[in-house]
Order: C-alpha cells, then structure tokens, then sequence
C-alpha cells in the first residue's frame, strides 16, 4: 500500500493553535526544542506550556556534560551530550530497552561548559521551568570550574527536586565543593551521595525537611551532624557514631527533641541483640514477639510485612520499631 | 429539509462560502462536535451556513465524515501507518492549499478524527528534523534570504525617503509661490507701483 505523499513543506506557523497544539503532542522533546528556534514566534508557540506533555528536567555535570529531558513515566527520554568532537555534532543514538527509548544527540562546542550552561537555560526557558527535577553532580569532574557552574545553577534554578552526588576517585578531597554546593543549591526532596567526606567536622549543611537522604559513604558522619540531619527517610551506609551517641540519639527522639518527621532510619547494626545490650541498655523497649506481624515501612518508599523487632515509644505515642534484616537495620517509625 | 437529527436518513443543507448549498448526511454531521453543539437538539431552519469554507473544502470535510460513519468510535490518535487505503487515498489527493483548508475547516467542525490524522501528518514532516530542516519544512525564509530581504527592503525605504524629501522640497517651493501671504503681495505690488510713480513725476 503506497504511504501518503509526503508534504514537502507546509506553512505549520499559520495554522490555528489548537491545530499546532495537536501536532506538538506528537513531538518530542528534541523536536520541540529544534522547533522553538525556527523563529520568534515559533519560540512564542513553542513556550505556550500546554502544548505538550510535562516534561522532567535532568542536568548532569559530568563527562559529556548532560542534559536529560524525560517525558512522562520516563517512557521516552531526550539526552543532550556535550562534546568538544566536531565530528560528532548533531550525531543521534536511539536504544529502545524493555519499552523505554532513549535518544540522544550530540552537540559540539569548543566551550563545551559554556554551551551546556546556554543550553540548560534555553531549555528551562522553554520548558517553563524554573526548578529541575533532578540534578547530577561529580564532584571531582570540572574542578576548576566547580564554583561557577553552581554559581550558575544557583542564579538560573530555583530548586531541584533530587540531587545525586558522586566522585570518580575516592581518593580525590571534594568536601570544600561539596559544602558549597549544599550551601547553594536548594534542594527540596532528596539527597543521594556517594561522596567520600574526608573531614569528620564536614561543614557541608544538608538541606532542612527532605524527604529521602542517603549518605551511602558516610562514615565521616558524627553524633552532631546526625542531629542536625531533617528528613522524613535516612539512610547511612555508615557512621562514626559511638553506641553512648546512639544511646543519646535516642533518648532525644523520645523526647522529641530531634529528627521529629523521621520514618525510617537505615543503619549499620548487625543484629537486634547487640543493639538492645549497647544502646538501648537503659531505654525502656519491648521485645516483640516474632509471631506478630505488622506492616511497616521500609527502604524505597515501600512497606512491607515485618515479623517481631524491637520497640520503643516516643512521649507522643508514637512507636518505633528497630528491624534487622540481611543486609540492613531499620528503625521505622508508625 | 432540517429536522432535529435523530436518524442517520435526515439530510441537511450545507451553505458554502460561495452561497451554494448541497446535502450532507446528519449521520456524517453529527462527527462534527460544533454541529453537535449548535444543531443537534434544535434542528435549522434553512441551510447550515458555514461560509467561512468554500466548497470544495467542505466537500471535502464531508467526503471523510461520509466515509467513517460505519467506523467505530473514535478513540484517540490513530498512526498513520494504520491508515486505510482509501484514506490513504483521500490524503493523497490534496494538495498544500487543499490541506490547509481541510485542516481549517475540520478544526473549526471540531471533527477529532480528521484533525487529529492531518497533525499526525504535519508532525511526519518534522520528525527527526533540526532546526534548519524544519525551516525549509515550514517554508520560511532563511538567514541569508532575510538578509537579502532586509537589504531589499532597506533599499526600497532609502528610496522613498528620497522621493519624499524631493516631494518635500517642492511642495515647500509651491508654498512659497502659490502661499504667499497676501499682505506682503499687496505691499510688493505697492512698492513697484509707488517706484513706478516716483520715476514718472520724476520725469
């Protein structure tokens, strides 16, 4: 069956708006974006926000640099690479995995951090937004540069929802630009870090009422950074904390005099037993029997069918129930 | 020949920019929301008027709403890959201009299925296309002809202005003999008339 004759061209621009509102829901981002720099009023058009689907911004500083524009459920995604290999400009790649496609293109710059920062804003602009979804730093990459990109971050997003922090070396010290960056950057609901703290006295201020915080190398981390730590789920991958400082943290939280909108704590204690000897020695607790099963919350967001624990009760009523499990010892909260 | 349409037998008149009128089906109308809207439960009294479309285009329209009344319901973009061969066909046969108008008038008829296969099909001619690609696609000027256009049209301006300072020195001239005040006519002509009449006493 012959395919329709393809249009050569056609005056899109003077079509009715609910006519290119059609057209732009079957667009994607690339398209949408190469669409809006036609012209003027074709950046007017392209700004009007309910042409097209809510899209989720992602900006990566990291080798290429990196921005991820993903559409809904991130069934499709958009990626810009930065390169400074002419040959590569405008170059496409398309993966399709288990329904999930990803283009991406390349776009060569001499300047590549340059370009990207220009990048990143005509597609904020474009899109409408004035926070990202989710930001993505190394932060052992672009080190010269570290302050202004953040400076720039700083001055052209509002928020980020998410922010992944990494290193390349471990061995490489990022502490002075990883507290700038917190010092910054407002981020509003979760912080992932895979950073390496050298000092145990980080400067660094985690961000105030998160909702998830993963400190996946957090060995550096203290009894006074752990009090000043403010979200609803922590996750350490470990700590410098003394049993007498978890004995203390406790105590606090029964009072209410520390991490009030905590729900889940992940720490590193091996089994239930060590813990009721070195920390709840002389913090009244009940041993539940492990014939009773209670649905509690756990890692991801998840609740999950928990037999037995440990409990404690804050002055409030509320509980919590210490759970170890194989590869991690829960403290939630119901 | 206008009734409420409540079976797919009732006709309707159709009044075209043109003033002509033919019949459409009220089974075909009734794919039109805007028909829906205005017409359904009232019925008309006279000939629908949608003149703001010609003709043809309406034949158009209609030709498809004809078609698809045996289809099921719509129920969301459909691919064009899925398109029939008589679809297939009826797109085929447009040309640019047809296009548009079709797009236009099925737009304003608010008929989804018809809208939504001709954006589907403008959306093919930009799909995977950078911004210079999709110049060319939507057939504006590029850089180089709007430079050549601006100088054109930088020309053109100088020009005028010239002709429109020349215009301007004229008519200033013109002013000068046409707008005379008449009191200084009337004192020149003294003055020679007055040195006219001191030259004959003279004499």
């Amino acid at each position: 069956m012959e395919p329709p004759r393809p249009l050569k061209s056609f005056p899109i621009l003077r079509l009715p708006f609910l006519v290119i509102k059609e057209v732009f829901k079957t667009m994607n981002p690339f398209e949408i974006i190469n669409f809006s720099m036609i012209s003027k009023r074709a950046k007017t058009i392209t700004k009007k926000k309910t042409f097209y689907l809510e899209y989720a911004i992602h900006f990566c500083v990291q080798k290429p640099l990196e921005i991820k524009i993903h559409g809904t459920n991130n069934l499709v995604s958009g990626h810009y690479l930065m390169t400074s290999d002419k040959q590569k400009d405008g170059k496409t790649l398309e993966d399709e995995r288990d329904g999930f496609i990803t283009r991406k293109v390349f776009k060569y710059s001499m300047d590549s951090i340059d370009e990207w920062k220009q990048l990143c804003k005509y597609v904020l602009e474009i899109f409408n937004k004035q926070t990202i979804d989710v930001l993505t730093v190394f932060m052992d990459v672009f080190v010269d540069q570290k302050i202004s990109i953040i400076d720039f971050l700083k001055t052209n997003v509002k928020s980020v929802n998410e922010c992944n922090l990494f290193q390349l070396g471990e061995n490489n010290n990022v502490d002075e630009h990883a507290k700038y960056l917190l010092e910054n950057i407002k981020i509003t609901n979760k912080v992932i870090s895979w950073l390496h703290i050298k000092n145990g006295d980080f400067a660094g201020k985690f961000p105030k009422n998160l909702k998830e915080l993963y400190l996946l190398h957090s060995e550096w981390m203290g009894y006074e950074k752990l009090l000043e730590i403010d979200s609803v789920q922590v996750i350490l991958g470990g700590n410098g904390i003394s049993n007498m400082g978890w004995n203390s943290f406790i105590k606090k939280w029964i009072a209410m005099e520390t991490h009030l909108n905590l729900e889940l704590l992940d720490i590193d204690f091996k089994s239930l037993e060590q813990f009721r000897a070195l920390v709840l020695y002389d913090i009244p607790h009940e041993v539940v029997d492990g014939s009773v099963k209670r649905v509690l919350k756990t890692t991801d967001n998840e609740t999950e069918e928990i037999s037995g624990g440990v409990d404690i009760r804050r002055i409030d009523g509320k509980t919590a129930t210490f759970v170890a499990r194989d590869f991690e010892f829960l403290m939630s909260v119901h | 020949m206008t009734s409420p349409a409540s079976s797919s037998e009732v006709k309707y008149l159709i009044e075209s920019s043109e003033g002509n009128t033919f019949d459409v089906s009220g089974a075909a109308l009734r794919q039109s929301n805007t028909f829906n809207a205005m017409f359904l439960n009232i019925g008309a009294d006279g000939p629908i008027p949608f003149t703001d479309y010609n003709e043809a285009t309406l034949k158009k329209v209609f030709e498809y709403c004809e078609h698809s009344v045996n289809e099921e319901n719509y129920s969301g973009p459909k691919h064009q890959d899925d398109l029939s061969k008589w679809d297939l066909n009826f797109f085929n046969e447009m040309d640019q201009k047809m296009f548009i108008d079709v797009i236009n008038a099925s737009n304003f008829l608010d008929i989804e299925r018809l809208t939504s296969y001709c954006c589907e099909r403008i959306a093919r001619m930009l799909r995977g296309k950078n911004t210079q690609e999709m110049i060319k696609v939507i057939t504006l000027p590029t850089a180089e002809e709007l430079e050549a256009k601006q100088k054109v049209e930088e020309k053109k301006a100088a020009a005028a202005k010239k002709v429109a300072e020349k215009a301007a020195e004229t008519a200033e001239k013109t002013e000068t003999l046409e707008e005379l005040p008449v009191q200084q006519l009337v004192q020149t002509t003294r003055n020679k008339l007055t040195r006219k009449y001191l030259s004959f006493s003279n004499e």
